[in-house]
């Protein structure tokens, strides 16, 4: 038995980082006794995974774990009681239970909608600026790497919509995961590139607001009915 | 300032480890700031980790804010990139809590840990917007308060902290903020107070003692008005009755021991003639199981924590030991809970509890002999002979493990050669032990690893050793170079602490107030967090001292005993004629067996020989469930 749940990591919250968040998901856990299922060996630990980190100092609002668990639990009470016992600034929103055999949640997810904060003073070329993007044929940006050579890739083709957002806010859907994946940052540097007004974006400035798999023509989460019965 | 956060909050993530600075932990306590009359914040001089980690800091925190009309909060040393952060924005350093700046509140506590943090005190009044000197403080500045391990010298501080408390201040804390706090309500100007609140035991006020020298040396300390002529040190009576919290606040950040810690007794009486602890923490007392493993349940339910330290000076002196490891594996069994025992006594005892406790990882475990021969570990009063070693680490070897560190101490008085020599000689045996066990074992074992670590020895204040020199960087620096020779072959590893910060450690240890300018100069050239290897800077003192025409060797030179010292108006427990005849004795080398299993040594913490000694087997017979 797993259950699958959606949280937000917010608030002053965005600044612990992904092993620290694992941590305090497990403490939590454990404060909880909830059931869920230790591994084998010399440091037994919850069976609990998450799904791709969060650059820390990012607020996330559609976020995912999984933990398998030895006894049954209804999700609404998996939600409930876990949110007991987590701190402000985490919180479980909501869950499914499974029997099926699923794809980790880093294998599975391959999609993430970024929302950003207006970086141009004047938003009323938000529009052009974004119409200007759609339009590109190609974007290629500089990816730095620890201790290898720098990368050159075609960012273009891994932004798959870019919408302005109710409030305003610039959103971006690229992709992510292990079969090719955007940084933030790396989106800041296309914009520049058709906009050089655009400054430079502090990590603060964006809003991960939720972790998506691609089925196209349709656009899941991770918590659909689809992705639920397995593979 | 009301809310400085917010100030900040968009800015976190350009330092390293954000998550020191937003609090927010689980089980943290924020009262109602409004709402609440009396206002105090805990300061630890270093980082986040170094401080969460530290026991005294939780007790008193829990402690203060067990009261409904007094809350507590925390703040720690921002690290250099932070302070930068905080200068840029023209902010004051802030709690943890309600996010106040320092001055906002009645009163702050610094905890003294280790002398190398002095100089972050400093840099946290600063950083907190306090003027640095009491005298330039009245009452519209918190009262600044210190206590901790090394408050039994605190000379070099006293010019910057209003008063300090000797001992255990769990004891007391909340009758002296209560009394600080009836005290702002009257016409009272600041010294007034403090002259009032010096009534209070195990309080001292630095600023009513002047010391007097004469030609570079001390001569007296006068005392300036009609206060107690020596203050003495406060300490909890019955522990098993004592506060003790069990909603730990559960930090996100890694900290050093970030698992749910119970203190099961507290004080040793092993007489170690170098340790300052096992001289100022005395009587030994100590929980009994049952309150123990009550605290244990509490603490893994409120925390979520999987692991238990059982902590105190020295656990395997705990008189019911085997009993209580027992019980809390078999009370935790099934949980997932990991008990560990942090000071492991050299036999084959305390093996044999360490089989119990870990029942299934055993990597490395450490034993500290301190010295090489026996004829030094006599002088010491280290109680522990060559085969008792021997005997340990083959069974350690046996039972599974395969690293074994070993502890010593290099610079101790009537230290020679031989005693260098026998360090690389019971290195190299225990290498032997290893090798051959390993060689005839059917079972996979791990290639052996013996781990010799020296630290220079720092003879501190209240105990024998006080009267004793510190050695001369260059003579640490050849015994060294003599390990490193001697030191060689398989299996062995030789690791030291830096000599110099060894000598600022001793420097401020048993320096007296004339280094109180030297430490201001130095934080104002830019010392501070002086812990972390990368930050300290000896020669930066060499020079503010030299400016200050005084030298290391004004303080670091060895004493006569009848010579003043500038700790001689504090009292840390124990009689100083107990130390010079331990001094006396440790010449000789004779050893002073413990006087729980053994005579009455005179050392004058209890009224009558033995009287005051707790110990949980004694509790137990006494209520009828003897063994």
């Amino acid at each position: 038995m797993l259950i699958r749940a959606k949280f937000r990591k917010e608030k002053r919250l965005r600044y612990i980082s992904h092993l620290q968040l694992l941590d305090t998901l497990r403490r939590a856990l454990r404060r909880a006794e909830l059931p869920g299922k230790y591994s084998e060996g010399y440091n037994p630990t919850f069976n609990l995974s998450l799904s791709q980190p969060l650059p820390v100092g990012m607020p996330g609002g559609g976020e995912y774990l999984d933990l398998e668990l030895t006894a049954e639990v209804r999700p609404e009470d998996f939600c409930r009681r876990l949110n007991d016992f987590l701190p402000r600034g985490i919180e479980i929103l909501e869950g499914r239970l499974t029997d099926n055999k699923l794809k980790s949640l880093q294998a599975v997810v391959d999609r993430a909608r970024y929302l950003l904060l207006p970086p141009l003073k004047d938003d009323s070329r938000a529009e052009a600026v974004l119409q200007d993007f759609r339009n590109k044929k190609e974007i290629i940006v500089v990816r730095k790497r620890r201790n290898k050579s720098d990368r050159r890739y075609d960012l273009r083709e891994m932004v798959h919509k870019i919408e302005t957002a109710a409030d305003g806010r610039w959103s971006f859907l690229v992709s992510t995961g292990s079969r090719g994946n955007v940084r933030p940052e790396e989106i800041v540097k296309g914009l520049q590139q058709i906009d050089s007004e655009i400054g430079e974006q502090p990590l603060i400035n964006f809003y991960r607001e939720g972790l998506y798999v691609s089925r196209p023509p349709k656009l899941l989460t991770p918590l659909a009915d689809e992705i639920m019965e397995g593979e | 300032m009301a809310n400085v956060f917010s100030k900040i909050d968009d800015s976190l993530y350009q330092v390293e480890s954000p998550e020191r600075y937003i609090g927010r932990e689980w089980n943290q306590i924020k009262k109602d700031w409004e709402e609440t009359e009396i206002r105090t914040c805990l300061a630890f001089p270093d980082t986040y980790e170094i401080g969460m980690s530290h026991l005294g800091l939780k007790l008193l925190y829990h402690r203060l804010n067990q009261e409904e009309d007094i809350l507590c909060e925390r703040v720690f040393a921002p690290w250099t990139d932070m302070e930068k952060l905080l200068k840029k924005k023209g902010l004051h350093l802030y709690s943890l809590e309600n996010k106040r700046e320092l001055l906002d509140f009645d009163l702050l506590g610094f905890t003294l840990q280790y002398e190398l943090s002095y100089t972050t005190i400093l840099n946290m009044l600063k950083l907190g917007g306090l003027p640095l000197r009491s005298a330039e403080r009245d009452n519209s500045h918190p009262l600044v308060i210190a206590g901790g391990a090394t408050v039994f010298n605190p000379e070099p501080l006293a010019p910057f902290i209003d008063l300090f408390y000797l001992g255990e201040a769990e004891r007391d804390i909340v009758r002296l903020v209560r009394r600080y706090q009836e005290l702002t309500e009257s016409d009272c100007s600041r010294g007034q107070i403090l002259r009032e609140l010096t009534e209070l035991s195990g309080i001292y006020v630095p600023s009513f003692y002047q010391p007097v020298y004469q030609q570079g040396n001390l001569e007296s300390i006068k005392v300036k008005q009609d206060v107690k002529p020596r203050v003495s040190r406060q300490y909890i009576e019955d522990l098993d009755q004592a506060f003790y919290p069990t909603d730990f606040i559960v930090p996100y950040a890694d900290i050093v021991h970030n698992r749910a810690v119970v203190e099961i007794s507290r004080g040793c009486q092993r007489g170690c003639r170098f340790c300052a602890a096992g001289m100022s923490y005395r009587p030994a007392r100590e929980r009994s199981v049952e309150t123990i493993l009550n605290l244990a349940e509490k603490i893994i339910s409120s925390t979520g924590y999987d692991e238990i330290s059982l902590t105190s000076l020295s656990s395997m002196d705990y008189s019911r030991i085997e009993e209580l490891v027992t019980r809390l594996a078999d009370r935790f069994a099934g949980q997932n809970v990991s008990i560990s025992l942090p000071s492991l006594r050299i036999d084959e005892f305390s093996l044999k509890i360490a089989r119990e406790v870990q029942r299934v990882r055993r990597s490395g475990l450490t034993f500290a002999p301190e010295a090489g021969t026996q004829r030094l570990r006599n002088i010491i009063n280290k109680g522990v002979r060559e085969e008792d070693l021997f005997q340990a680490v083959r069974s350690a070897f046996e039972s599974g493990w395969h690293r074994i560190k070993l502890y010593f101490m290099l610079g101790l008085p009537g230290e020679e050669e031989e005693d260098l020599a026998g360090i690389a000689r019971l290195a190299k045996k225990t290498a032997e032990i290893g090798q051959q066990i390993r060689r005839e074992t059917s079972r996979k074992m791990r290639r052996i690893e013996v781990q010799v670590n020296v630290s220079t020895f720092i003879p501190k204040p209240f105990t024998p050793f006080q009267w004793f020199e510190m050695e001369s960087l260059k003579a640490i620096r050849e015994k060294i170079e003599y390990l490193q020779q001697h030191l060689t072959g398989r299996s062995l590893s030789l690791d030291w602490n830096d000599p110099e910060t060894s000598r600022l450690e001793a420097l401020l240890a048993r320096g007296d107030r004339r280094l109180a300018p030297v430490l201001e100069q130095v934080w104002q050239r830019g010392s501070r967090l002086e812990g972390w290897s990368e930050q300290v800077d000896y020669n930066r003192w060499q020079q503010v001292l030299e400016e200050f025409s005084l030298s290391e060797e004004d303080f670091l030179a060895g004493r006569e005993t009848d010579e003043p010292l500038p700790w001689d108006h504090l009292y840390a427990g124990v009689d100083k004629d107990f130390l010079q005849q331990e001094w006396q004795r440790a010449s000789s080398g004779k050893e002073t067996p413990d006087c729980r299993w053994s005579a009455c040594s005179s050392c004058g913490i209890c009224g009558s020989p033995r009287s005051g000694l707790e110990l949980a087997r004694d509790k137990e017979e006494a209520a009828g469930h003897a063994d």
